[in-house]
């Protein structure tokens, strides 16, 4: 095993994989922008190690300087996390030319699944169902027409060498496919440098279902099941669940089975996840593989026990996987809850502060991963995403009961966050019905549910008190609660006789 | 002192006084036992309403209070009963009146300008893009106005709360 791993990244992800090293012995380094200096990752590390400027074009992306921390700390491993550095081949022949071990896939994997279209194609043919659609990158709108009216419109465009919504067009008729292709390809080009389309047939109300593999150097690659993770807004995921309600046993074999033939023939080792559409007949179809250590890869910890980033470290060590596919077990249901920096109320725009307080539920069934703590700084340079809420029950009804009072005692302030949201998905009925799609939050926003909560007038009376109060207190500060000077003061003793510092009775 | 508190679409009168150290307090006339600490300084508190418990941290802006408490967040809009009494003689209409802005509500980069000076807008319409957080937000219009003067150009770093587009 290494004696020494370098972890690529910051916040959440580099504390959580710091946690793993901990507990297998393995001494931590990690790297810090200027603002990062006080971030948790830099406080838990065993090294730290001063990589640039704020901006992540200067530190976290700068492929050099972080091979040369590798060097002068004699780390033997890379951890990249997610973001950043995680999907680009170029970092990770870098760091196996250096001679070290990238604990991720092999550069000319993350090169054969980072480019959608050749993936499509090695994918399909190992006999993996996939997304019906063109084979190879559209070349005029005649062509494109007659393509889309083989596999019946609508049908997406998408661009071969992108994600994350980029270079996406919906066209449900051929007099939009002109305008559509023609600002795919422009989108594409100017946000991947590539401007090859694809096309694919537009599922309307899709599931997104993903599977958790685990492949070692030596051929031997497992599924840990599925993650649902249809709750996205903009692209994003927002809440992923384990299991999913559409996915029964034998839909899971199955899945899992097609996930397992997707890594093989790619050559996968590491960590990976391999994400599928599925229809409202519950037929699933291969979409893209993730390879990198994914954001809700807790949500499948929590159901299996297995903890995936030590099984990165030991696959990542040559060693073999430490469980058979047999040895996998499922056993309840969990949830994860993204934290985002953000205000669901005005348009979900980011916010940034210092956190004032911060208080984490705890009890039976919760997990948190976060980087946060008092006193800790939230930054425009960063992703919002500030920490994960995880909730584990044995059935998914107990998760989401968990979820509700976790969110309850989750205290963050400083800066806004998308809390109170999470709470209203876990009442809305559809979501506890588990009837939903890629499009449920944007259908709900539609109907103004989720943001405009009505269900709690019965303290709106509390509230009033709290502010009044609040103000009461705030003109009568000097003379109660600065106790110092005014040793008489008739609040002081009372406060005393209570051994708390009360206010009334 | 005597306040006026909304919450949503519902008010409440609430009389607070201090006798002997102790909290005397009214809420719509009707006397409730108060029992108010500091969890945290300066306004972390739990508060035990006729022994029914409450946490939550209130947090004041120019104009209102947030109340954080149960995962949710309130916004209660305060007043003194006597300043509440003299705006109504004197006739004041709260807000209105008053220049109209568009302020960037965090620090981040202007991508783009959606509107021209002297445009008429509607609410919910786009009128600058902000990029932050490597995401772009579009903050749209909270009410119907015209375009009087744009503060910034494209390509700008601005501050929180830097003032962006005058209204008329």
């Amino acid at each position: 095993m290494f004696r020494k791993i370098l972890i690529a990244n910051r916040a959440e992800i580099a504390v959580r994989i710091i946690r793993a090293c901990r507990e297998m012995g393995i001494k931590a380094v990690a790297v810090f922008s200027e603002i990062d200096r006080k971030a948790l990752h830099v406080r838990l590390a065993d090294e730290a190690y001063f990589i640039g400027p704020s901006p992540s074009s200067e530190s976290y992306l700068v492929m050099e300087k972080l091979i040369q921390v590798a060097r002068k700390s004699k780390a033997e491993a890379i951890h990249p996390g997610y973001g950043f550095l995680a999907e680009n081949p170029k970092f990770a022949k870098m760091v196996e030319d250096e001679g070290l071990v990238f604990l991720g896939p092999p550069s000319f994997s993350i090169e054969l699944l980072g480019d959608k279209m050749r993936a499509r194609k090695t994918i399909s043919q190992s006999g993996v169902p996939i997304v019906p659609g063109a084979e190879k990158a559209i070349e005029s709108e005649e062509e494109a027409i007659k393509t889309a009216g083989k596999i019946g419109f609508p049908v997406l465009l998408k661009a071969a060498g992108g994600g994350g919504g980029k270079g996406m067009r919906i066209v449900r008729d051929k007099s939009q496919m002109k305008e559509a292709l023609r600002g795919a390809s422009f989108e594409a080009k100017s946000a991947f440098a590539d401007e090859r389309i694809y096309m694919e047939k537009y599922l309307e109300r899709p599931r997104h279902v993903e599977i958790q593999i685990l492949a070692d150097q030596h051929g031997n690659v497992i599924h840990l099941g599925e993650r649902e993770c249809s709750i996205q807004r903009r692209h994003q995921k927002v809440i992923e669940e384990s299991p999913s309600t559409v996915v029964d046993e034998e839909m899971r074999k199955k899945m899992g089975q097609a996930a397992v033939k997707a890594a093989k023939v790619s050559g996968y080792v590491s960590a990976g996840t391999m994400e599928f559409l599925v229809d409202e007949n519950r037929n699933f179809y291969f979409l893209e593989s993730n390879t990198r250590l994914q954001v809700e890869h807790p949500v499948t910890e929590l159901v299996t026990g297995v903890d995936i980033v030590k099984e990165q470290f030991r696959i990542g060590a040559g060693e073999k996987l430490s469980y058979k596919q047999q040895d996998i077990r499922w056993k309840g249901a969990a949830l994860e809850c993204r934290i985002y920096a953000e205000d669901p109320t005005n348009n979900f725009l980011p916010s940034v502060g210092k956190i004032i307080t911060y208080e984490e539920p705890s009890g039976p069934g919760v997990r948190i991963d976060s980087g946060l703590y008092e006193g800790c700084e939230v930054s425009l340079y960063y992703d919002p995403l500030i920490s994960k809420l995880l909730t584990w029950g044995n059935t998914r009804d107990e998760a989401v009961q968990r979820m509700k009072r976790a969110l309850s005692e989750y205290h963050i302030s400083g800066i806004i966050t998308n809390i109170p949201f999470h709470q209203r998905v876990m009442e809305n009925q559809r979501f506890l019905k588990g009837d939903i799609s890629t499009h449920f939050i944007d259908e709900e926003l539609e109907k103004k549910n989720l943001i405009f909560d009505t269900d709690h007038d019965e303290l709106y009376e509390i509230v009033a008190l709290f502010s009044a109060l609040t103000d009461f207190k705030d003109k009568k500060k000097t003379k109660f609660l600065k106790g110092k000077k005014e040793e008489k003061s008739l609040w002081k003793i009372e406060g005393r006789k209570a051994g708390l510092r009360r206010f009334g009775y | 002192m005597k306040y006026i508190a909304k919450v949503k679409e519902k008010t409440f009168k609430i009389e607070i006084e201090e006798k002997n150290g102790k909290l005397e307090v009214k809420l719509n006339g009707n006397p409730v036992s108060i029992d108010l600490i500091e969890v945290k300084p300066p306004n972390f508190l739990s508060l035990l309403v006729n022994n029914q418990s409450f946490d939550a941290e209130i947090l004041k802006n120019s104009q209102c209070y947030w109340v954080s408490m149960r995962g949710e967040r309130f916004e209660c809009q305060l007043e003194d009963e006597k300043v509440s009494k003299l705006k109504e003689l004197s006739g004041y209409e709260s807000r209105e009146g008053i220049q109209r802005e568009l302020k960037s509500p965090m620090p981040g980069l202007v991508v783009a300008i959606e509107v021209k000076e002297g445009q008429e807008v509607k609410p919910g319409q786009g009128l600058v893009i902000v990029e932050a957080m490597k995401m772009e937000n579009e903050l749209k219009a909270g009410f119907k106005g015209k375009v009087k003067n744009i503060r910034v150009k494209q390509g700008k770093a601005v501050e929180k709360n830097e003032v962006l587009i005058v209204f008329e």
